[in-house]
């Protein structure tokens, strides 16, 4: 498909295209992703020492260029371009070439999301490619299925977090099923000196870090909510959950029995299933517990489409709803925020 | 190939320098150099061969870009080499000597910080509350990368540090620190516990790939590993 073909269908949708700048302020990218991604960054200093990167994503960057210029009714851009990452060990270009488009400050998360999952189905039938499989998911049953397990809040919170670091992930999982996380004889010797610490001033700052949020944690971890024994029948449970794999038309009775054999408490409705029936011959529609783990601002509803090339797998295009990030990137109010990326190559 | 002269690095300075010319000498491989200053030298019955008195750091880098055949270093230093000079470099032999640890150290007083589990924690502790990433004074960045990956520490952010850097949580320079610690005293004296272990580091034997099939220098490696 020629870029103008596709340009059409998201114009014929109501995307307006944005023009995104080439380099955004380090921090930006760097709150988004933290300080490990730094290594990925083609970052600069200016004579004023603000640091700058060459954009090494473009939906970061469209998410900063909404958040400044303020615009507080519903929005839908899309764009296209470059964007620049330093690679690692798999050799590739360090030039990716990028098109996305988003849907930023609606109040219908459910419609938003089923546009675009629908535009996304467009684009597909387009291509070139003449079978592929749409997979869904939604983060927002994942983290309520995580709160339904006798975890410590603390252990909950870290398995949410690190959901998109896959590998990370598993070696919690690994964790919480073989130890516990208290050394006794250390927890005895820093009582006494908690006890000292109690006389003190709270506020008293050590090193970055407040008395009282030291002692909070301290007393949280080893006396109000300690994990003194292994939770393998939890880690059973959300590795059995993301096992899950069906047909969309299938999911909600397949998760809420899955639920239920479980004694988890939870009922999911259809709201979380934007797309209903399989009725396109060209494209498969399933439910898939464990896709689009990688990106970490992920917070709702997670799509992809897949196709096969040459015997392998690609996605065609990937995205989901990413609630939190323009706050966590300066936005003053929560504001809603649902999108996708195509990859250009296989178009 | 046959005349190439074949550059042996060693350390240049300090308490370092004696242990690694004892190596040299109890192999039977005496060195020769005109004065006690001078930074160049030779070995007796190797013509071809010139022994470099260099930096501990500019040793792994001379090996990596092939200007040195053999050198005397530290492991930390070469596995905080960038991979371009370290994948070109070979470990031959691990010294009983010039011994530490590659530490990750917090203040004594996070006494609700005893494991990476809880840095993670911590980190997100100081983006709440703070609005700002965890701050790391170090001077071993790539490895400190390496390490707060493989515990899922995501934020966080590297402060260099080139010396002194048990002192930067108490000049407020950073939260914590990754340095190299032999006995744990500095540490201790600048009120700082270790986590974990990054690294055992100690003076290693090092040769070039592009050198290590050379006849002399796999007779002179021979040597210096036994």
């Amino acid at each position: 498909m020629k870029s103008k073909n596709l340009f059409k269908i998201l114009r014929s949708k109501g995307f307006k295209n944005v023009k995104l700048d080439n380099i955004i302020e380090s921090k930006y990218v760097l709150k988004r992703s933290g300080g490990s991604y730094r290594q990925f960054l083609f970052s600069f200093y200016d004579q004023n020492q603000k640091e700058w990167s060459l954009v090494p994503d473009l939906s970061v960057s469209s998410v900063v260029k909404f958040i400044q210029n303020k615009i507080n009714t519903k929005t839908k851009w899309f764009y296209t371009g470059e964007a620049y990452r330093k690679q690692n060990k798999n050799y590739n270009a360090p030039i990716i070439n990028q098109t996305g488009f988003e849907i930023f400050a609606s109040n219908d998360k459910i419609k938003d999301d089923k546009e675009i999952i629908q535009t996304s189905i467009e684009i597909f039938k387009k291509s070139k490619f003449k079978k592929g499989e749409l997979n869904i998911s939604n983060i927002e049953i994942f983290n309520a299925l995580i709160d339904r397990l006798s975890l410590a809040l603390r252990w909950k919170e870290r398995i949410k977090r690190h959901f998109c670091r896959e590998a990370y992930f598993n070696q919690l999982l690994r964790k919480l099923s073989s130890d516990t996380d208290i050394n006794f004889a250390e927890v005895e010797k820093d009582k006494k000196i908690a006890e000292k610490f109690r006389k003190q001033k709270p506020s008293t700052l050590y090193s970055g870090r407040a008395l009282k949020d030291i002692l909070e944690r301290f007393d949280l971890k080893n006396f109000k909510e300690p994990r003194s024994i292994a939770d393998k029948k939890s880690v059973k449970i959300i590795k059995n959950y993301l096992k899950i794999s069906c047909s969309i038309d299938n999911a909600p009775s397949t998760l809420n029995k899955f639920f239920k054999k479980n004694k988890l408490n939870l009922f999911i409705s259809d709201d979380y299933f934007p797309v209903v029936k399989t009725i396109n011959r060209k494209i498969k529609i399933n439910f898939s517990s464990n896709i689009n783990r990688s990106l970490e601002y992920y917070s709702g509803m997670v799509f992809n489409i897949t196709v096969n090339k040459k015997g392998k797998k690609f996605s065609l295009i990937s995205g989901g709803r990413y609630d939190g990030l323009l706050k966590n990137l300066g936005s003053k109010k929560n504001t809603t925020a649902v999108g996708a990326a195509i990859d250009m190559s296989l178009l | 190939m046959k005349n190439e002269i074949i550059n042996i690095a060693t350390l240049s300075k300090g308490r370092l320098k004696d242990q690694a010319e004892k190596v040299f000498k109890k192999n039977g491989l005496k060195i020769i150099s005109k004065s006690e200053r001078s930074l160049i030298g030779s070995i007796k019955g190797f013509p071809t061969v010139r022994v470099m008195y260099m930096n501990a750091t500019e040793i792994i880098e001379a090996l990596g870009k092939g200007i040195c055949a053999i050198g005397i270093s530290g492991k930390d230093l070469w596995r905080e080499s960038e991979p371009s000079i370290q994948s070109k470099v070979s470990l031959v032999k691990e010294f009983e000597w010039g011994k530490s640890n590659l530490v990750v150290a917090v203040p004594t007083a996070w006494i609700d910080c005893v494991n990476s589990a809880d840095l993670e924690e911590i980190s997100f502790e100081f983006y709440k509350k703070k609005k700002r990433l965890m701050r790391v004074a170090t001077k071993f960045k790539n490895l400190s990368r390496e390490w707060f990956n493989d515990k899922g520490i995501t934020q966080y952010e590297l402060i260099s540090s080139l010396g002194a850097t048990e002192n930067s949580h108490i000049i407020g320079k950073s939260d914590l620190i990754v340095d190299l610690s032999s006995t744990g005293e500095t540490l201790r004296q600048n009120n700082l516990k270790i986590v974990e272990v990054i690294l055992n580091s100690s003076a290693c034997l090092f040769t070039s790939k592009k050198f290590q099939n050379f006849k002399d220098v796999k007779k002179i490696i021979k040597k210096l590993s036994r």
